[in-house]
């Protein structure tokens, strides 16, 4: 009798089950816990995403399982997953987003846009990249979308276009916006001189408080009627910058920047890890989307940075070209790197704020790219 | 999806969101100078105002 029920505890319990790629994504998961706890790699997002992948390969669990039918229940993260399959979780953390956010910079130099701009061009050069490498227009545009460097509208496209890539994207664009510190500076060096890199700016004009709450409403109006598609993440980013910027709600921006904010973060970290399931993640394309993730973050700094140059030529070097390397959305990690490489050239250059223009307005191109990459693909 | 076809996307893409960000950037000009024009006419209005008051 004590054996017989010893034997059928082992037979359901989910050593049994365990199969070896389980057992690389259970290491994988520990290695990305370690990354965002001992190196502090994005560790809001990763160290959620690490431990829903946990989760989601323990076997028997079945915390992602669909419910089989009508009156039974599926796993609890199904249900929470439903938020990223919607299209949920991206646009509320971009509430959150535009409640942190300052848009003044960009208000002041609305040139900053067309650094934006610029800093997708790795969007373009990953999904050429990509269906020459096999992936369909869909794969591609989704693999793309990770140069946009913005996690949320990364996740935003790919649900829409290709979910069955949704954990390695998400994973790439998150480990990669972490390593923005380590894969920018190399490039921006390389781009530019030491003379160029040693600019200083002139401090930006004040931007009055009805520019910065009109600004948002324009935005919103003039985005949506471009591309109806992309009106959840630029109408709730725009929608969070009102909060904040019209000064009569407080408590709604500060719960839309902090509870809410991390509320949808843990949901997001945790459901969009537990699609990382070892028969699906590891696959050799895995390190394609990986590889080609990381083209598109170099290629977007390449676009920024070259334009910035330009502009620094056109305006006889009133620009420093290096914050148009913060084009790449990222905020504000990308204009940090900005700054530090200013003053490492000059150690009199502030270039933060000339940096949150361009940085910003990576928010909205890479917005912008999601939203036609949707239309045409979607 | 052959080459010619994914450059001629991958391009459109980058023009697209060139073409839409010139025309924010168009507009947020408009919409400063307007501003400002507004700013600065109020501005007039409470330098008159103080110089009337003597």
């Amino acid at each position: 009798m004590i054996q017989e029920s010893l034997l059928k505890l082992i037979e359901t319990s989910g050593f049994t089950a365990l199969t070896w790629q389980s057992g690389v994504m259970i290491a994988l998961a520990c290695v990305l816990a370690y990354l965002a706890i001992a190196k502090k790699f994005e560790p809001l997002l990763l160290l959620p995403i690490a431990f829903g992948m946990l989760l989601a390969n323990l076997p028997m669990a079945d915390l992602m399982a669909a419910p089989p039918d009508e009156s039974t229940n599926g796993g609890m993260l199904y249900y929470l997953y439903l938020g990223v399959k919607k299209g949920i979780y991206p646009s509320l953390i971009f509430l959150g987003v535009g409640a942190m956010t300052d848009f003044g910079p960009l208000i002041a130099n609305p040139a900053s846009l067309l650094l934006g701009a610029a800093a997708q061009l790795g969007i373009a050069c990953a999904f050429i990249v990509a269906t020459s490498l096999g992936f369909n227009a869909q794969e591609a545009a989704s693999i793309g979308i990770i140069g946009g460097a913005d996690g949320p509208t990364a996740i935003w496209l790919t649900t829409a276009l290709a979910p069955h890539l949704l954990a390695p994207i998400a994973v790439a664009a998150y480990s990669y916006m972490a390593l923005i510190p380590l894969i920018q500076p190399p490039i921006m060096r390389l781009l530019t001189t030491q003379k160029e890199r040693s600019i200083k700016m002139e401090q930006l004009r004040p931007v009055s408080q009805a520019e910065k709450i009109c600004f948002p409403i324009m935005i919103t109006v003039l985005v949506v009627l471009f591309l109806p598609s992309v009106a959840p993440l630029v109408g709730l980013l725009m929608l969070g910058n009102l909060l904040r910027e019209s000064g009569v709600v407080d408590r709604l921006s500060d719960t839309a920047q902090n509870s809410l904010m991390n509320i949808v973060v843990i949901f997001l970290g945790v459901t969009v890890g537990a699609t990382a399931v070892g028969a699906t993640f590891l696959k050799p394309e895995t390190l394609g989307i990986i590889a080609l993730g990381l083209l598109a973050f170099m290629f977007s700094t390449i676009g920024g940075t070259l334009l910035g140059k330009l502009m620094c030529f056109l305006t006889h070097g009133k620009i420093n070209p290096l914050i148009g390397s913060a084009g790449v959305s990222a905020v504000p990690m990308a204009a940090r790197v900005s700054q530090i490489e200013g003053q490492r050239a000059n150690p009199g250059n502030y270039l933060l704020m000339h940096a949150m223009g361009p940085n910003v307005a990576g928010v909205i191109g890479s917005a912008v790219a999601a939203g036609i990459l949707k239309a045409l693909f979607g | 999806m052959p080459l010619s076809e994914s450059l001629l996307t991958g391009l459109f893409v980058v023009v697209v969101v060139f073409a839409v960000l010139v025309i924010l950037l168009a507009l947020i000009k408009v919409f400063t100078g307007v501003i400002a024009v507004i700013g600065g006419r109020k501005r007039d209005d409470s330098a008159a105002d103080s110089r009337g008051r003597g």
